[in-house]
């Protein structure tokens, strides 16, 4: 068995291999949420909603397996959720609300929220991303990044505090960039 | 289970220290009092891999427990659906208020990071315990700041449930982050030893900064300046690389990183990361990509394809040019060729023969001949390095379409061979015998050479030697620069001359020359270019044959001795031993003329002409050129001749001969000598010089132009006939003069000897009244040849009461001189 951690998450979906449901819950938990009040769900459903996504991802067994042929998982994803909410819709309505009732729901939609949508799933492809990156990339490289880009240090101090030239700095951070974006690449697919 | 089972009766729980996966760890008393730890383990939860972890517990407990850094087990007992064991108990963190054991996460929540000093001692210890373990063959597998517990203040590593080294199975419940990424994405699955280093490295990284191991290799800055954490983060980076090569693999190296020191080990495996491991890497990548698009790949096979075939369509064309006697009638013609030349054909295979050019054509008249130049090349131990140059002729073919209908069939020697026999001797004594190895590393040696000529003084500024050059000669020269403020040229032209069908005359202006410049200014003698003019070629169609090997050399207070030699296939010019020109041009024989463009009296004191050819040692000397002995010069005017015609003709001088076939009629061979013809030419040569010399010396005789011998140097004055009856001549032997020894040659090692004795600081104090000798006063009695080459000369100087003697050699590049027997009075010198 391979095991999925929060890193490799994604990449093992995509791969088609198994994943564990503490990280698939961690991971699209906020994602599910965002999405269920973008369809006017109370906080009762849209707790409800997770719980029913889960659930079909994870119908069998504790792990679960994404068949590619279902096309790119952040569309599965979401129709996933439409579906689930659809049905929550249906069920507060005692079933008997058609398809053609829950069109204008879903078309009531508005653009902000795809904008957020797409948003939070960017930031959580990145964050995976990074996840990831950790997992390929020597922790110099990493640490001489963080100090440069995201702790906004100078070259040269970075360089000293972790003895490298500053030069160094400056390769370390075009590489975890030119990697980043070949990750994110790979996930977005 | 997190219900302490009642079947357990020993001992009374006191508290819950926590629970995971596979069971709950309580703190308990036993009835004498004493805490211990217990853990519980449920059977039905490990599922059928307890057997194994029960055996390593039970493993552990009797190999390893005893070490301080690892916890000791008191008490194992399976209880049927679970076993336990007893273990020794954590420290209490807390301060009254409950249990808060004190393992190195609680300690971490509790005080942030932790201090370098303690990090450091509790690390050491801790890999102590490591080693001791893994040199147990077991592996921990789940080393983490909650699994190391401190016991009295010892680190020791706590929960030792998963201790085996059979089983592949994981812990994974809260501590993805301390095991190896290979192992995660289900890269590998053998558990090693390595997988504890790497949880120790991520342990350090959660002490020193104080971060969850999820926020690995990330250190806030401020932590970095303390040097001792800038070792740790170091070590961490080196413990918890991905790239498992690169990773630390042992507790050895693991200590010597906490020291300060990464090992070489891990620089190498840096280095050859880069140097190896990434190149393969991208070229797998390269070659995937390639895969991924097949008509990439189908294009680059075809191209290279194409490019193996041009290439190898080249090399055979190459081939099949360059080295045409690899068919068999080629072969076979060269074969021939070698046997005539008796040359043994079976120590050079035929590819040892490289091809100088392709197939020459050169007319003659109206019919030409084909040539083909080919070269020994120096692959061969003993063929020296410039090779040998043979010509063959081919054929006669009257075009170039029926070269290879005539080839191999007529062959002929080289061209070279055909001009005398004299060349074909030399060629085959010389050549050949080059090639035979029996004279392969100097082609000349000076202690072979034989003495053909001494030349006489001659009255106009040109000096001319008439009579052809022997073919490897060596022409000496001696001059004093001193009296020269002006320009030399020595010119070598060519003995052999082709009749060309437009030449009609075969004048010496259409031989090959070569002339060596030089020029020479009151302090010092510049050389320059020396050049070259092809047969059939004007004053005007000079090429540059060489350069100087020195630009310039100061004028030194003596005369200077200049050789040209030409031997085999150089030309080489030395002044005083100092090679000047060098040049490859094969030069066989000639003539030697010397050009001088000077107002003033330019004196030659010495000129002679070897034979340099082949004379083995032992092998008398057999000279192969008729040529005349010289006439021993007037006293006079021996060896000195003027470049000035104004003052040629105020002292004329009578036509000397050059040859014996120029000689004056006016001096007929007298009928009534009945000699033989040698000590009749001898008879004649003293005639001359006697005409000569009264016809130099009768008009200085006279007072009244005593002024014209102002320009005689002093010592000439002395050795004048009006004083020779007054004053003995300083030069001359008192008692046995030099045997043999020719009057020119007596002055150079006079002058020689007066050079050396000069140069002897020791003799300055020894003799404190001590002087400059001249030479004239150098008294040479006898000489003999030094059996390592060159004379040596028993001489004294009678003022000085010296005698000594004296070892003079001129090798090419080296004047050799050395005293021996020194005595001054009936003291000898030590020197």
């Amino acid at each position: 068995m391979a095991f999925t951690t929060r890193g490799s998450l994604l990449s093992a979906v995509r791969r088609g291999d198994e994943v564990g449901w503490q990280e698939f819950y961690d991971m699209y938990k906020p994602l599910i949420l965002l999405r269920g009040g973008d369809l006017r769900l109370n906080q009762t459903e849209k707790e409800d909603l997770v719980q029913l996504v889960m659930l079909s991802f994870f119908s069998s067994s504790r792990t679960f397996r994404y068949d590619k042929s279902k096309g790119r998982f952040r569309d599965y994803l979401k129709k996933m959720i439409h579906n689930k909410a659809c049905d929550l819709m249906r069920r507060r309505q005692d079933g008997t609300v058609s398809a053609e009732v829950m069109e204008p729901v879903l078309a009531a939609i508005p653009d902000e929220a795809e904008d957020r949508w797409e948003t939070e799933y960017r930031e959580t492809v990145l964050k995976q991303a990074f996840e990831e990156l950790k997992l390929r990339c020597d922790p110099t490289t990493l640490q001489s990044y963080d100090l440069f880009v995201r702790q906004n240090l100078p070259a040269k101090e970075v360089a000293s505090l972790l003895g490298i030239k500053a030069n160094t700095v400056y390769q370390h951070k075009s590489r975890v960039e030119e990697m980043l974006r070949q990750i994110v690449k790979e996930l977005d697919e | 289970m997190n219900r302490f089972p009642s079947n357990i009766k020993a001992y009374r729980p006191i508290a819950l220290c926590g629970s995971g996966a596979y069971g709950s760890v309580y703190l308990i008393s036993d009835a004498a009092g004493g805490r211990y730890a217990l853990k519980i383990v449920d059977k039905n939860v490990i599922g059928g891999s307890w057997e194994r972890e029960f055996r390593g517990l039970k493993h552990y407990r009797t190999q390893v427990s005893e070490h301080p850094n690892l916890i000791k087990i008191f008490h194992i007992e399976d209880c049927g659906d679970f076993f336990y064991y007893t273990m020794e108990a954590a420290d209490d963190l807390a301060e009254g208020n409950g249990y808060f054991p004190a393992t190195l996460a609680n300690l971490i929540r509790k005080r942030g990071h932790l201090p370098a000093e303690n990090l450091r001692e509790t690390f050491k210890s801790l890999l102590d315990g490591l080693e001791h373990l893994h040199n147990a063959k077991m592996i921990h597998r789940d080393i983490k700041p909650d699994n190391i517990i401190f016991v009295n203040g010892v680190p020791k590593f706590g929960d030792i449930g998963l201790l085996d080294t059979t089983t592949h199975t994981l812990s994974l419940a809260g501590t993805q982050d301390f095991v190896p990424p290979e192992y995660l994405l289900g890269q590998e699955k053998e558990p090693t030893a390595e997988i504890d280093i790497y949880a120790l490295g991520k342990t350090l990284y959660c002490a020193f900064t104080g971060n969850d191991a999820d926020e690995f290799p990330f250190v806030a800055p401020e932590l970095l300046k303390n040097p001792e954490y800038r070792i740790f983060n170091r070590l961490v980076r080196a413990a918890c690389t991905p790239e498992r090569s690169l990773r630390l693999k042992s507790a050895a190296a693991f200590r010597k990183a906490l020291a300060g020191e990464i090992g070489w080990g891990y620089e190498f495996g840096r280095f050859l990361h880069a140097v190896v491991v990434l190149p393969i890497y991208l070229a797998i990548r390269l070659v995937l990509f390639l895969f991924s698009r097949k008509w990439i790949l189908f294009l680059l096979i075809f191209l290279f394809l194409v490019w193996c075939g041009m290439v190898i369509k080249t090399y055979w064309q190459l081939e099949k040019e360059l080295y045409p006697w690899k068919n068999g009638f080629h072969a076979a013609a060269f074969k021939r060729a070698l046997k005539e030349w008796h040359i043994q054909t079976g120590k050079y295979d035929l590819y040892d023969f490289q091809p100088k050019s392709d197939f020459s054509v050169r007319h003659y008249g109206e019919r030409h001949l084909v040539t083909k130049e080919v070269y020994l090349r120096a692959k061969h131990p003993g063929i020296p390095q410039e090779s040998v140059g043979l010509t063959i002729m081919i054929g006669f073919p009257e075009d170039n379409d029926s070269i290879r209908q005539t080839m191999g069939i007529k062959l002929r020697q080289p061209d070279i061979t055909q001009s005398t026999p004299l060349k074909r001797e030399y060629l085959h004594e010389k050549v050949f015998d080059r090639i035979d190895g029996n004279d392969l590393q100097l082609p000349y040696r000076t202690e072979w050479r034989n003495k053909v000529m001494l030349l006489p003084a001659a009255p106009d500024g040109t000096l001319k030697y008439r009579p052809e050059l022997p073919l490897i000669s060596e022409v000496n020269l001696t001059f004093d620069p001193r009296q020269i403020n002006g320009k030399l040229h020595f010119v070598l032209t060519a003995a052999e001359y082709v009749p060309l069908p437009n030449r009609k005359i075969p004048d010496v202006q259409w031989k090959r020359q070569m002339r060596f410049p030089l020029k020479i200014s009151g302090r010092e003698i510049i050389f320059g270019d020396a050049l070259y003019r092809d047969q059939d070629k004007t004053e005007d169609e000079l090429q540059l044959l060489c350069k100087p090997k020195l630009k310039k050399i100061p004028v030194e207070d003596r005369f200077c001795k200049l050789s040209i030699i030409t031997a085999d296939t150089y030309c080489r010019v030395y002044l005083d031993g100092r090679l000047i020109w060098g040049s490859w041009l094969a030069f066989y024989g000639g003539h030697f003329e010397m050009r001088c463009k000077t107002d003033k009296v330019l004196k030659v004191s010495h000129f002679s002409v070897y034979d340099a050819g082949i004379v083995r040692p032992g092998e008398k000397r057999r000279s192969r050129l008729k040529l005349p002995k010289a006439p021993l010069p007037p006293k006079r005017e021996t060896n000195t001749f003027s470049a000035s015609p104004a003052v040629a003709r105020k002292t004329p001088s009578p036509e000397l001969p050059r040859s014996v076939s120029s000689r004056p009629a006016a001096m007929p061979r007298p009928a009534s000598d009945k000699s033989s013809p040698a000590v009749r030419q001898k008879k004649e040569v003293k005639k001359i010089a006697k005409a000569v010399s009264s016809a130099v010396i009768a008009p200085s005789s006279r007072t009244d132009d005593a002024p014209k011998e102002k320009n005689i140097p002093k010592s000439r004055q002395k050795s004048s006939p009006a004083r020779q009856k007054a004053v003995k001549p300083p030069f001359a032997p008192q008692k046995k003069p030099a045997k043999g020894l020719p009057r020119t040659d007596y002055k150079y090692v006079q002058t020689q000897v007066a050079e050396c004795i000069a140069r002897l600081d020791m003799l300055k104090e020894v003799l404190p009244e001590y002087q400059a000798i001249p030479p004239e006063e150098v008294v040479i009695d006898c000489f003999h040849e030094h059996e390592k080459g060159g004379n040596v000369y028993e001489f004294r100087i009678p003022s000085r009461k010296i005698r000594a003697k004296i070892r003079i050699q001129d090798i090419l590049f080296i004047n050799y001189r050395a005293f021996a027997d020194f005595y001054v009075g009936d003291k000898k010198i030590e020197l």
